[in-house]
């Protein structure tokens, strides 16, 4: 307990030192509300419109608990497919990373053209963002087993199966999840991206509602928000993770 | 390439419990077929324009339940021998075989441990230990039973549900042995098991080999580079040349069992140990020039 305080308190100072800051500039420069609102107003914002933001919270996470196990799920069936045929990874990798380098908010519409304004096309966007950092992370984990070992289960004569699941799976998963921790992240962002193209609700579009109204501490108010969201989702995977590999030792100085 | 020499001392066959190596003899007295037989096996390794011949015309026996060791420089193929019996690389030439059955290039026929323990890290030790009979497909819950009581027999009770990285050096290593003393197969190949360990441990562990291997009478082929430790383990020692690896010399030990650690203050043993250190010499000044 006491090493989680010292790790726990360095930032927090920095927060609330950014937050005095920011404070601070804002009443002392007399900046414009609309301009850029001290956390004041932005605490209070959040306090008025609690009911509305929540409605809103509540559509986003909705949207990211459903987004982001498909994400994942494709991504994880890519890696193991590929993984299992080197001549569909050695045709398909390159382009794969390829993909990335299309900017998914340039998909957007695109994805409102062809599956309309409804779930599908949001849930095609997260997917879209969420699958390549698991697929890409499993596929690393799962090429990268100990040579040792495998020289070890083969020599056992082990079936491919069997090495599959009893070492290359076990092993790829501390990098499996540290693609889902990224994947987590991009979860949320892609589904306020998805409410932005086309939504009557969530924090996206919430957000674009505010903007338009010059409610500058509404947007702010959504932007902690989705960091909040964030984070509790990377924590969760973190959680997962801490138990899933207890048998890794544990990296004290 | 290989000759026989009378282990230095003893003349008369009397003392010479592991039997003779000549293929004449075991037909006449109409013995098992030998646990492990490797015949003329040749392999050289290509990459791009040049090529390293590792193995050349490498034959030994492995009698069913004899201790047999491998001595030789590091660099000599030993390891390379190794994969071959294991059906991990084809030989260029030559053949295995097990039991009087030809088993080259077949997988899954040995019982290995390697250099490295290479216990796998998200398995207990009780599930480590009982991996390569879960691999075969043999009914669990009596092997676990036994596996538990070797696991206490071996020092490691208490540790059935520990993680690998939480065991010492030693005990991962005693782990990683009992492994491939459980494991299914007959024939246990040992490739430098102690290598990685500290002075005292390993003699520690030579010691608690030696006690388990004369109680449990298994076929071993045994890799080191240690000449005492070959010595005070095996009934028989092929001295390996360096790169390419090839047969020096074969060594019968006359040692009777259950030995003990006090011959290796033998008159005996020290002649034997003088002996295959300037071999061994010899192998390393040629492979410098």
């Amino acid at each position: 307990m006491r090493s989680y305080f010292k790790q726990i308190w360095p930032p927090l100072v920095a927060v609330v030192l950014f937050l005095g800051i920011w404070q601070m500039a804002v009443s002392a420069f007399q900046v414009e509300a609309y301009f850029l609102p001290g956390p004041d107003a932005i605490f209070r914002a959040s306090a008025e419109n609690a009911a509305s933001i929540w409605s809103h919270t509540a559509a986003t996470l909705r949207l990211t608990l459903i987004g982001f196990p498909i994400g994942t799920g494709v991504g994880l069936i890519v890696a193991l497919l590929l993984h299992l045929l080197p001549w569909l990874k050695r045709a398909l990798y390159p382009l794969l990373i390829l993909s990335q380098n299309v900017p998914s908010i340039a998909l957007a519409p695109l994805l409102v053209i062809w599956f309309g304004f409804g779930l599908l096309p949001k849930i095609v966007l997260i997917t879209l963002v969420c699958f390549f950092p698991v697929a890409v992370a499993a596929m690393g984990g799962l090429a990268q087993s100990d040579r040792t070992m495998m020289n070890y289960m083969k020599m056992a004569g082990a079936s491919q199966w069997q090495i599959f699941t009893k070492l290359e799976l076990p092993g790829s998963l501390p990098a499996l999840f540290s693609g889902l921790k990224i994947s987590a992240t991009y979860a949320v962002m892609g589904a306020v991206v998805a409410e932005w193209i086309g939504a009557d609700k969530g924090l996206g579009y919430y957000m674009l509602l505010q903007k338009s109204a010059y409610h500058t501490d509404n947007v702010f108010v959504a932007i902690a928000i989705i960091v909040l969201l964030s984070l509790v989702l990377f924590a969760i995977i973190a959680l997962l993770e801490k138990w899933l590999v207890r048998w890794k030792p544990r990296k004290t100085p | 390439m290989s000759h026989q020499i009378d282990a230095g001392i003893t003349q008369a066959g009397a003392a010479s419990p592991s039997g003779p190596a000549s293929p004449v003899d075991r037909t006449a007295v109409q013995k098992l077929p030998p646990a492990l037989e490797v015949s003329g096996i040749s392999k050289t390794f290509t990459r791009g324009r040049s090529s390293t011949r590792v193995l050349d015309n490498v034959s030994l026996t492995v009698e069913p339940q004899e201790f047999v060791s491998i001595l030789g420089p590091s660099g000599c193929g030993k390891s390379t021998l190794f994969h071959i019996i294991g059906g991990l690389e084809a030989p260029d030439a030559g053949t295995v075989s097990m039991n009087g059955r030809s088993v080259t290039g077949q997988r899954g026929e040995i019982s290995y441990m390697p250099q490295q323990p290479a216990l796998f890290p998200w398995r207990s030790t009780l599930d480590n230990v009982l991996l390569a009979g879960e691999l075969k497909g043999e009914p669990q819950a009596a092997a676990r039973d036994n596996a538990r009581r070797w696991l206490a027999k071996v020092g490691l009770g208490g540790f059935e549900k520990a993680y690998p990285h939480m065991l010492s050096g030693g005990m991962q290593q005693r782990a990683a042995f009992l492994r491939a003393l459980l494991a299914p197969q007959e024939l246990m190949l040992l490739d430098e098991p102690f290598s990685a360990l500290d002075a005292l441990t390993r003699s520690d562990m030579q010691r608690w080999l030696l006690e388990l291997w004369e109680e449990n009478r298994r076929s071993v082929l045994f890799i080191t580079h240690n000449i005492e430790e070959a010595l005070l383990l095996s009934s028989r020692i092929y001295v390996f040349s360096g790169r390419p690896g090839s047969v020096l010399h074969t060594v019968d030990i006359p040692f009777p069992r259950p030995r003990r650690e006090e011959i290796t203050d033998s008159p005996e043993f020290l002649q034997l140990k003088r002996q295959l250190a300037q071999w061994m010499r010899e192998e390393q000044s040629k492979d410098r020039k």
